[in-house]
């Protein structure tokens, strides 16, 4: 187990969030360069990037690097449940409408059962509040309300929301970090087999790639 | 010219003393050295660190001044256990007593007399040598003083009311006597050093020029930071009211790793103060920061994301909280008023008792309450406490050899009430008592207490299986604690704080302690129980042989565990979230390690991304 060294160069890295054609890596790429862009870039920087960058590997880097000094889920803690809710459903921007939603479930996560996520998750008619459910019910799924694998990887492919398929993306990216043998190379020949036609299983590929860019997964 | 020269001279004296601010030329003599990563030492599942970084953590309210003596609450506790240190301490890791300032202590052989031999070569922060004046000026002059107000003196005060007396025996040892031998003593030792060079101005005794009293409002939190000298890893850089605390590195602190690199390994530690623990939470998922201490509650939702966000949930439910859950039933109920005599008997009847300790389906409870995440407890002692009765030794692993167990056992139960008479003498499915009245027990606690509630709900569903009828009701903590205190409750289940010191039991269990409140006519008339833990409790504080003391105290466990005056439940597990880039970060929980310490075995924690 690697713990103090990244597994790739900041250049290789950046390299790759910008040249790589399968969307997971290079958006791996870019969830490993966050720190870097953070500590080393400023906001006008980033934000030009973010605006700027041909990638999405590298705009996620620079959103996310931006988001470490100007989290505006902060702002949102202030409002009430209802008032989350109400955001989450109307607000302007599918962006803004996603901060709702997740900021609503920290606020509301002390009284979150499985059953209640995944009756949001399945939600049709609010896409942003099902995927933060989504985001919330991986939790479930990867402590106290434990899926196997293959009924993750069914429930990601055939997942009947984009919610519910989150759900067990990240579950399944969770668990793989943990326990995955796998090598960098061979994740990525994982995502290039997934990424057109189990675009869940190549994202849930994606961010175990990131994990292991970063220098601390299993099997470097 | 001569300007000239004398500001050159007067250039290279400040550069010489800045140079001699920056910390020890060389290791001093009476260094600590924590044996990091070595083999057959409780440090060796830690790794030597690197020099360098922030560690953030986060409190969720301003500190109140910078006194460790004056200091109450924890939002102050925090800062003044990083700034000072005493002559002992906790080991974070064994939870035993540990060298800190003394390096070490004799103990004479009719237990009355401590020597504590100082570190040698040590300083203050501010360069300033440290002596024994300063322990003196610390006990004699503050602690002992009755013109300053503080908490800390109850910790010194002896069985008799007394307190010990410290003498100086030279510049680097004191002698500690009691009149008869304390075995608390020796922790409470480990009150904080203050420096006398720069407090004694404060203190009417040594400076008749200030008021009795100044003290009080010494280290306040307007004081210059430079005047807020210590001995501990950190000084305060600068505070930022409801924003933040920085804290810097210490240049004399006297403690280093096996490879001789001076500790704290970070250069910086930030206290973030936010308003409530869902910005704490947004902060840490941020990664602002590097630490969380999670509710049970918050696990779920934190467990999924943290391989995803480079964090770990560090969950051992075989190292709980300290803590202690439990329920009792009021042995006085209706002796003031002459009422409730058929309650009251069977209250204070042990098989009674036994019978319901029976009843508690811990698996359920922690299982369904707890997530899976929390322990069966059955001892008065926490876990964490080096004299909890389930080690093997005194401070030895837990294997749980001697436990006391009533396990979940319907069928047990109500052979033990059939066998007292508690029967259903009406056929309606309910027990009564002889005069056919039914047995009926209302359980409280305090509204809110989500983990109570639960484990009350599986409580009646189970005692209802045997025919008892149990009601749950919560009521504001302020009427709980009333009817606790005031002796008018019918059956309680609630929760103790816990520590190391086992004589702290003796609040509880010694028959007119404060938390006796189960049988407060105990203290005019107490039970055999009573009376044998009375004595082991003073045999206990009598010896200063730890391993002497853990034979006591684990007879004094078994005692209270079988007497079942208080029927213990179960108990959340030790939990906190931190970086992955955190080294050692298994001892840096900001809300207290499993072994007690709240948050300040920070030492040796250290960024690994510095080694890349």
């Amino acid at each position: 187990m690697s713990c103090t060294v990244f597994a790739t160069t900041i250049e290789q890295l950046e390299d790759l969030a910008r040249t790589e054609a399968i969307r997971e890596i290079g958006i791996a790429a870019g969830l490993a360069l966050i720190d870097h862009y953070a500590a080393t870039m400023s906001v006008e920087q980033l934000e030009r990037l973010a605006e700027e960058a041909l990638t999405p590997g590298l705009r996620i880097a620079a959103q996310r690097a931006i988001a470490q000094s100007e989290d505006p889920l902060q702002i949102l803690v202030g409002l009430t449940e209802e008032e989350l809710l109400g955001l989450a459903v109307s607000a302007e921007t599918a962006d803004d409408r996603l901060d709702a939603a997740r900021t609503y479930y920290i606020k509301i996560r002390r009284i979150l059962t499985v059953d209640r996520l995944e009756s949001d998750a399945a939600d049709l008619e609010n896409r942003e509040l099902a995927l933060a459910a989504g985001e919330a019910l991986a939790g479930f799924y990867s402590s106290v309300a434990p899926r196997n694998e293959n009924a993750l990887i069914e429930q990601a492919v055939n997942g009947a929301t984009e919610g519910l398929r989150i759900a067990a993306s990240r579950a399944l990216s969770a668990g793989w970090i943990r326990t995955s043998p796998l090598k960098q190379e061979e994740i990525m020949a994982k995502i290039a087999a997934h990424t057109i036609w189990h675009t869940e299983l190549a994202e849930a590929y994606m961010w175990v790639l990131a994990n292991r860019f970063s220098g601390s997964g299993s099997a470097e | 010219m001569r300007r000239s020269v004398a500001l050159t001279i007067l250039a290279m004296l400040t550069g010489g003393l800045a140079l001699f601010a920056q910390g020890y030329s060389e290791i001093p003599v009476g260094a600590k050295i924590l044996p990091l990563g070595v083999a057959e030492t409780p440090w060796e599942e830690l790794r030597p660190g690197l020099r360098g970084g922030t560690f953030t953590t986060y409190d969720l309210g301003n500190p109140t001044r910078w006194n460790p003596t004056t200091a109450v609450e924890t939002s102050t506790t925090l800062y003044t256990n990083l700034i000072f240190h005493g002559m002992v301490d906790l080991n974070p890791i064994t939870a035993t007593i540990d060298p800190a300032l003394a390096d070490r202590w004799e103990v004479s052989q009719d237990g009355r007399t401590i020597v504590f031999h100082l570190r040698q070569g040590l300083c203050w922060s501010d360069g300033e040598p440290f002596t024994a004046d300063d322990v003196l000026f610390t006990f004699n002059d503050v602690i002992l003083n009755d013109d300053i107000t503080t908490g800390v003196r109850d910790a010194l005060r002896l069985p008799d009311g007394t307190f010990p007396t410290i003498e100086r025996l030279g510049d680097h040892a004191v002698r500690v006597t009691t009149p008869t031998p304390f075995r608390p003593i020796l922790s409470a030792m480990g009150q904080k050093i203050l420096p006398e060079h720069r407090l004694a101005q404060f203190v009417h005794k040594r400076n008749p020029d200030v008021a009795p009293g100044t003290f009080n409002t010494a280290l306040g939190l307007d004081t210059d930071p430079a005047e807020i000298v210590g001995m501990g890893p950190y000084v305060i850089d600068r505070f930022v009211p409801d924003q933040q605390v920085v804290l810097k590195r210490n240049p004399y602190y006297y403690v280093y790793d096996a490879e001789r690199t001076q500790l704290p390994y970070y250069d910086e530690r930030v206290i973030l103060i936010v308003p409530s623990d869902d910005v704490a939470l947004l902060k840490f998922l941020n990664g602002e920061i590097d630490a969380f201490a999670p509710q049970l509650t918050d696990l779920p939702f934190l467990m999924g994301q943290g391989p995803l966000r480079g964090f770990t949930v560090l969950v051992d439910p075989g190292a709980p909280m300290y803590g202690t859950s439990w329920i009792g039933f009021n042995q006085d109920i209706g002796l003031a008023d002459g009422t409730d005599e058929n309650k009251r008997e069977l209250y204070r009847n042990r098989t009674f008792r036994q019978a319901f300790a029976h009843l508690l389906d811990k698996e359920a409870m922690i299982e369904s309450v707890f997530f899976g995440l929390a322990s069966p407890q059955w001892s008065s002692l926490s876990f964490g406490s080096p004299f909890y009765a389930g080690r093997e030794t005194y401070g030895g692993p837990i294997t749980e050899r001697d436990a006391v167990i009533y396990a979940y056992d319907l069928v047990e139960a109500a052979r033990l009430l059939d066998s007292i008479g508690i029967i259903d003498r009406d056929r309606d499915g309910w027990r009564d008592f002889e005069d056919g009245s039914r047995v009926e027990i209302t359980l409280s606690t305090v509204s809110g207490q989500s983990n109570a509630e639960g484990m009350s709900v599986i409580l009646v569903d189970r005692a209802r299986r045997v025919g008892l009828d149990v009601e749950f009701v919560t009521g504001d903590a302020t009427a709980v604690l009333v009817s606790m205190f005031s002796g008018t409750f019918d059956a309680l289940i609630l929760a103790f704080t816990g520590g190391n010191e086992p004589n702290s039991l003796t609040s509880a269990f010694a028959p007119c302690g404060r938390l006796h409140f189960w049988r407060r006519s105990a203290c005019e008339g107490p039970t055999d129980v009573d009376r044998a833990l009375a004595e082991l409790f003073a045999a206990g504080t009598a010896t200063l042989d730890d391993d002497a003391a853990f034979e006591i105290y684990h007879e004094a466990q078994r005692q209270i565990a079988e007497d079942v005056s208080l029927i213990y439940t179960v108990y959340g597990a030790f939990r906190y979230a931190f970086y992955d880039h955190v080294g050692n970060a298994q001892m840096a929980n900001p809300s207290g390690h499993a072994t007690g310490l709240s948050g300040n075995a920070v030492d040796f924690i250290f960024d690994r991304r510095l080694a890349s």
